[in-house]
Parts: C-alpha cells; sequence; structure tokens
C-alpha cells in the first residue's frame, strides 16, 4: 500500500510542472538561450542596465504567431526576432514602439519550420535602468494562419505570396521597423506582398491593386516590377480611407510586389486592412496605365479607347497612326459628369501640335479636323484635383480622306497658312482663340470678291491681310450671316478668320471669285 | 536785198521746225500713251522724310466719285505707291486717305485727320485718247500735299 501511494505522489510531481517558463541566467547570448514554447508564458527580468535575455523556439512547422512582451513600469525594452538559416542567424524583426511602460507587440509573425531566437533588451529611448522587482511576460500565442501576412514580410525576398483574387490581411503595425535602413523609407514598417503575373509585350495584362482603410492610419502603397523598380504609387486618399491601383499594364512576367505601409508611421494593432490584387486580361479598348509620357502612349485600335484619371494629375497618352493616305482626323472625347477635359495632340518628338480646352465640365472637347500623314499623339488630363477610379471618358478616333477645300489644322499663322488652291475653302472655329490663316498668291496685283458664310451659333473676324499677315480689311461675321468683301490681293496675301465667339463642330466657308 | 534775204531766212528757219514725215503729217510736242486696260493712274509718295524710323508702311485708299475703289499698293511712305483702273469720259473727283501699319494692333489704321493729305482731292477730266496720271507729292515736314494732274507720256 505504501508503495503505492508513493507511486501516486511521484507521478503527481512528474505532471505538476510551471504554467510558465522562467528565464535561466545567465541568458545573454544566442548559445545560451533559454528554450520558451509556443502557447506558454515567458517570464524573466531586465535586472540591470546591461541585462539581455535571450530565449529560443523550435518551430516544427510554418505558423502564424501573434507575439506580446508585456509592459514593464519605467522600462522601454524592445523584442528582437532572429532565424537560424542553416547555421547562419539572421534578423527576423525588431519591435520597439519607442515608449516607456509599454507593451510590445507583433500579431501576424510568421514562423517557418525551425530555430527562432529571441532577444529582450532596452529600447533606444531613455537611459536602460535595471528593474529586478518588475518581471516582463513574453507570450508566443499560435494561430491558424489564413490568408495573412507573414511578418516580417518587410523586403521584396520576404514578400508574403498571395494568389491574384484572393483577400489577405495584415496590420499597420509596428510603428517603426528599426531594421529598414533603406534611404527612400528609413525606419518605415512597410508590409510587402508579390503576386506571380503572366503575360508579354505581346500579351499583356492588367492589374488592379485595392487595400481597405483603417482607422487613423494615412496609408500609402507602391507596385514594383519583377525587377524591383516602382512602377506607380498610390496616396490619393486621406487618413482612414483606402488606396488602389486600376487598369496598371503589365508585360513582363514575373513576381510583381506591392508595398503597404502608413505615410506617417501611424499604427493600428487592432483593426486589419484588407488587400487583393485582380490580374484582368487586356482589353484593347481600355486604356493600359501607366500611359502617363508619349513614350509608353497606348495604340488606339478600332478607332475607340476609354481611360479614366487617376489618380488626381493623371495624365494619359494615346497612339494615333494614319490608316494610310487618309490622313483627316475627327477626335472627340467625351468626359464623365465634373470632368474637366483638356486635349493635346503631339508630334512624334512630343511637340504639342494643338490643343482643345473649350468647353466646361462634362462637356466633349473635339479636334475636327486634324491632318496628319505620321504618328501623333494624343494626350488627356482633367484640370483641378478631378480623380475617379469607377468614371472614365471615351476616346473616338475617325479618319477619313483629306477634303481639298477643308483647312489642316494646325494653320494658325502666317508660316503655317494652308495655300488656297480651290474656289471655296472651309474651315472650323475649334478652339476658343482658334486662328486660321489662309494664303491667297494670284501672282499678281488683282481685286478679289470672297463671299464669306457664316456658322449658326458663333461669331468670328474675317479679314483680308498684307503679305505679312498684317490685315488690311476686317468684317464680323455673325451666326449665319453671307458678306460679301472685295479687297486687293498685292500679289500675296492672306485670309485670317479669327474666333470671336464658340467653338462650333459646322464649318465656315468663303467662297473666292474674281 | 536785205530784206529779201531776211526774210528767206525766217522762212527757211519757220519750214524746217515744221518736221514732216513721208505721209506728209505735222509732229510735234510730246506723245501720249493710248489707255489700254486702265485710263486713269494714281501714283502718291511722301516726301521729307528724316528718319527711316518715320517711314512706315502705309497705302492710300481711293475713292472716285465718292465710291471706295480700292487702293494704292503697299509699300512705305518714301516709296511710290501706284492704283490704276479704267473710267469713263467725264469729269470725275478722286479723294484719298492715308492708312498706316500699326504693328502693335497688328493692323493698317486710318491716320488721324491732322496728317491726312491736305487737300486730299482733286478734279480731273478722263479724255478719249489719253491716260491721265495724277501725282500726290504728300510733304511730311510741311504736312502738305502737292497734286499734280498730267497724262501719261509714251
Amino acid at each position: 500500500m505504501k508503495k503505492y501511494i508513493l507511486l501516486i505522489i511521484m507521478i503527481m510531481f512528474a505532471s505538476c510542472k510551471k504554467s510558465y517558463i522562467a528565464e535561466i541566467e545567465p541568458n545573454n547570448d544566442f548559445s545560451s538561450a533559454t528554450p520558451a514554447e509556443l502557447n506558454r508564458e515567458v517570464r524573466g527580468y531586465l535586472d540591470s542596465a546591461s541585462d539581455t535575455d535571450f530565449y529560443q523556439l523550435i518551430s516544427s512547422e510554418d505558423t502564424l504567431v501573434s507575439l506580446e512582451l508585456s509592459a514593464v513600469k519605467g522600462v522601454n525594452h524592445s523584442v528582437e526576432v532572429f532565424f537560424d538559416d542553416g547555421g547562419q542567424v539572421r534578423p527576423v524583426k525588431l519591435i520597439d514602439d519607442v515608449r516607456k511602460s509599454s507593451a510590445e507587440k507583433m500579431p501576424n509573425l510568421f514562423l517557418q519550420s525551425g530555430r527562432y531566437y529571441f532577444k529582450i533588451s532596452y529600447g533606444d529611448r531613455d537611459d536602460a535602468e535595471g528593474n529586478k522587482d518588475a518581471y516582463y511576460v513574453l507570450k508566443l500565442t499560435s494561430g491558424e494562419y489564413i490568408s495573412s501576412e507573414k511578418e516580417g514580410n518587410d523586403d521584396f525576398n520576404s514578400a508574403t505570396a498571395i494568389e491574384q483574387g484572393e483577400t489577405f490581411s495584415g496590420y499597420y503595425y509596428p510603428a517603426f521597423n528599426k531594421l529598414n535602413r533603406r534611404k527612400d523609407s528609413e525606419l518605415k514598417e512597410e508590409d510587402y506582398y508579390a503576386v506571380q503575373v503572366d503575360c508579354s509585350a505581346e500579351n499583356p495584362v492588367l492589374l488592379d491593386v485595392s487595400v481597405t482603410g483603417v482607422e487613423n492610419v494615412d496609408s500609402v502603397l507602391n507596385l514594383y516590377d519583377p525587377f524591383q523598380v516602382l512602377i506607380a504609387t498610390a496616396n490619393n486618399n486621406g487618413s482612414g480611407q483606402g488606396e488602389n491601383f486600376s487598369d496598371i499594364g503589365l508585360t513582363k512576367p514575373g513576381k510583381y510586389y506591392v508595398s503597404v505601409s502608413s505615410v506617417n508611421f501611424e499604427v493600428n494593432f487592432d483593426v486589419k486592412y484588407q488587400i487583393q490584387m485582380m490580374v484582368k486580361p487586356y482589353d484593347t479598348s481600355i486604356e493600359m496605365e501607366s500611359n502617363n509620357d508619349y513614350q509608353r502612349a497606348n495604340r488606339i485600335i478600332d478607332n475607340v479607347i476609354n481611360g479614366k484619371i487617376f489618380p488626381a494629375g493623371d495624365s494619359d497618352f494615346f497612339e494615333i497612326n494614319s490608316g494610310g493616305s487618309d490622313g483627316m482626323f475627327r477626335i472627340e472625347v467625351i468626359p464623365p459628369v465634373g470632368m474637366d477635359i483638356k486635349l493635346e495632340l503631339l508630334d512624334e518628338s512630343g511637340e504639342t501640335l494643338a490643343e482643345a480646352d473649350n468647353f466646361k465640365d462634362g462637356e466633349k472637347e473635339i479636334f475636327p479636323n486634324f491632318y496628319s500623314e505620321s504618328r501623333f499623339y494624343l494626350k488627356v488630363t482633367s484640370s483641378g484635383s478631378y480623380a475617379d477610379a469607377e468614371m472614365g471618358y471615351a476616346v473616338s478616333v475617325n479618319e477619313s480622306k483629306k477634303d481639298p477645300t477643308e483647312e489642316i489644322e494646325p494653320n494658325d499663322s502666317v508660316s503655317s497658312a494652308n495655300k488656297v488652291k480651290t474656289r471655296i475653302i472651309k474651315g472650323y472655329i475649334s478652339s476658343n482663340n482658334d486662328k486660321d490663316y489662309f494664303l491667297i498668291d494670284p501672282g499678281s496685283r488683282v481685286k478679289v470678291k470672297f463671299s464669306v458664310s457664316g456658322i449658326d451659333g458663333t461669331e468670328f473676324d474675317f479679314s483680308i491681310s498684307d503679305s505679312l499677315g498684317y490685315a488690311i480689311k476686317t468684317e464680323t461675321i455673325n451666326g449665319t450671316d453671307v458678306k460679301v468683301i472685295e479687297e486687293m490681293i498685292d500679289s500675296r496675301g492672306y485670309i485670317v478668320i479669327e474666333s470671336k465667339g464658340d467653338v462650333s463642330n459646322f464649318p465656315y466657308s468663303i467662297e473666292i471669285g474674281d | 536785198m536785205k530784206k529779201i534775204i531776211i526774210i528767206s531766212v525766217f522762212l527757211a528757219g519757220f519750214f524746217s521746225s515744221c518736221a514732216t514725215t513721208d505721209n506728209g503729217d505735222v509732229i510735234s510736242g510730246p506723245v501720249y500713251k493710248k489707255p489700254g486696260s486702265y485710263n486713269f493712274v494714281l501714283s502718291v509718295q511722301d516726301t521729307n522724310i528724316q528718319n527711316p524710323s518715320n517711314d512706315r508702311r502705309c497705302y492710300y485708299k481711293i475713292y472716285i466719285d465718292k465710291i471706295d475703289s480700292g487702293r494704292t499698293a503697299i509699300g512705305l511712305e518714301s516709296q511710290t505707291k501706284t492704283f490704276n483702273t479704267a473710267l469713263s469720259v467725264n469729269k470725275h473727283l478722286i479723294e484719298i486717305e492715308k492708312y498706316i501699319l500699326d504693328e502693335e494692333q497688328g493692323k493698317y489704321v486710318k491716320v488721324n485727320n491732322i496728317y491726312q493729305p491736305k487737300p486730299s482731292y482733286t478734279y480731273f477730266d478722263v479724255m478719249e485718247d489719253k491716260i491721265v496720271k495724277i501725282t500726290v507729292l504728300q510733304d511730311t515736314a510741311k504736312n502738305k500735299a502737292q497734286i499734280i494732274v498730267d497724262y501719261e507720256k509714251d
């Protein structure tokens, strides 16, 4: 009987272990690290100004861990996490909120299988003072890994891989990443995500990335290509609001990276952000960002393309090619409500050939008769701070044969004047400051009669000028007026049409007789 | 005898000044150009311009019988600027107005009345077989015009 009682007592002692793990000093380096376990508290003391405590954890499988180091009154401490990578111990994360008497937390720490070290030491703030009376508690609580960031996903190499279309979550926490010494983002806590994209120059795809808003955090997204080159930044909305990229064109296959961070080191430990990346097939009727300069212009195929001005200040460039011997283009752009659209046409070297900004918000802009035998570019922008990720504008381009009686823009100066070759000439008031020059070159001094027909709803000045372009006679043509004007032409002179009213889609005409 | 010689010399001189053609017609004085597509020519020039900066591009607008009939060619004030047309055989009135180039405005503007030619008009007769030539010389220093009516010579 006594034997049995003794056996029971021994068994009880064997199974009665503490609920926490106590540090075993000295544990001041990797080799003397106190063993720790998941889901068991570790208690220790920073009992002198120079004390550092190391703990080691063997992770048997990939695990998501929530790390918490309790506050110690009067102490600013920090936790640094290391991974033993085949004998090479490398830092994974340094958690320090730079506050005294404050806990340190890391909600989404990812542990792959292997050996980890946790170093508890003093933070940078204030002088270190030991505290022999109050212990800290280090807790490593395992959780199920479901579509979450894997801290420390602090650079390209450690980016959390996500599948396109999946929604992942993360935290804007901690405030600082003291291991981040990159010049452009020093000390910033950034979360990196990577998505594999299959595409090519012949078969591009479009990428949408969105991040939800988190209270008290003003977020910023950066997008990098497979060569880790920054290709887009989204920082258009304020605190508490999400950010996104829309219709980013991708032509290089490989891993694309997105970094998520807060603008001013804001944090929110309680609320997660959600991130999603969507890859869409490229539709030639939709612009492909980034097309922010003429070298990256989208080709307009099938005469129509749609685009968006997003973010504010966005410029969209489109390439237009003459189909052959036609070369006369009518270009219309219809904006959404609220957008005051501005257009520019540029030549192959990026020089501006013509501009259109004649109408108000929500009203279309037009180039009614632009002539070109070679490639040129259309630039679309908006005035002010307009931006809309949802509603876009529509571009239509129609090419037709050159009408010999029609003006060819640009002809807004003596040097670019259209030479008159027909008895009838037609032109358009295509901008608020439009000026059209036509050269008359009879070769001798003759009197010429001009019969000028106006345009309903607008007015313009009709002038005859000398050979240098100085007006000799001017008549105002109002609405559908038809006026007959006679004037001497001294071997060479110009007809000058100058807009005085609204732009019109309809032409004026001038019949020239002796 | 002396009287006879004197009279003979006088008569010889008289008859020798009256040349004859093979046809026997008498030619005397200048020969006038016959009208073709025009029988009227106006020529205007500003004189006494001391400084090239005062020599501006200009033209003169022409009213014949109070009707806008056109203008001279454009040239510097110091240059001769002409105009020609065909008019009916009759008495006519011509008036001229000076326009100068205002480069700032980019157009020709009528000169202030103070600086318009004075006189700025004349009456003249158009004949059937001659070309009327009116020359206007506007002295810019004196602000005074001299109008000469003549016929174009061959």
